[in-house]
């Protein structure tokens, strides 16, 4: 694996999507709030788009 | 001067920056004490999205995030935390240890699964992403 082109590789913005998603769920899962299960469902909102955009062409 | 591997490490470099980015803004976002510091922690984590979006080739919708994710979201949440008055007396309790680290082990578990399935699946070794196409050979 060549780590001087990373951010030309699709799997690193599935893994970057994948790792905001896990964060948005333990987030979710903490329930301290509801404002805060909201904050923790936009992340997890976000990880769904880093992916999509990521695999866009597919 | 300005050879190609010296910009492609420059932009490589710029790319981990803004990973770093995301990331600190998505810890403070689900571990800040205090809500308007997970609110603040979000907004982060979305600038570093949109910073993303630029290397994946698509500065317009690296533009509508930081509109509508940062401009707007973000405001409305913070609107909605000011005029909630969530007070420290009435605040929720502290989580136990043990729930903590549960969850922690299960959104763990979760994501070590979506990367497994995310690496695993693609066909062929690598796939490179679409990159902007000169008008020469389109």
């Amino acid at each position: 694996m060549h780590y001087a082109s990373l951010s030309q590789n699709l799997e690193t913005y599935l893994v970057i999507g994948a790792a905001l998603f896990g964060l948005g769920l333990f987030g979710m899962a903490m329930r301290r709030t509801f404002i805060g299960m909201l904050i923790a469902s936009e992340l997890i909102l976000c990880g769904a788009s880093v992916n999509a955009y990521g695999s866009w062409p597919l | 001067m300005f050879s190609h591997e010296s910009v492609q490490t420059v932009a490589e470099g710029i790319f981990w920056f803004f990973v770093l980015v995301t990331f600190c803004g998505a810890i403070l976002a689900v571990s800040a004490r205090t809500l308007i510091r997970r609110v603040a922690g979000l907004a982060l984590c979305f600038t570093g999205v949109a910073g993303l979006y630029y290397f994946l080739s698509s500065p317009f919708v690296a533009f509508m995030q930081m509109l509508v994710y940062v401009g707007a979201l973000c405001v409305t949440i913070t609107f909605a935390i000011m005029l909630a008055e969530t007070s420290d007396a009435n605040r929720p309790p502290r989580r136990h240890k043990l729930s903590l680290f549960l969850g922690a082990v299960a959104s763990c578990a979760i994501t070590a699964a979506l990367v497994a399935l995310s690496i695993e699946r693609l066909p062929g070794p690598t796939r490179h992403l679409r990159r902007y196409r000169e008008p020469s050979s389109a």
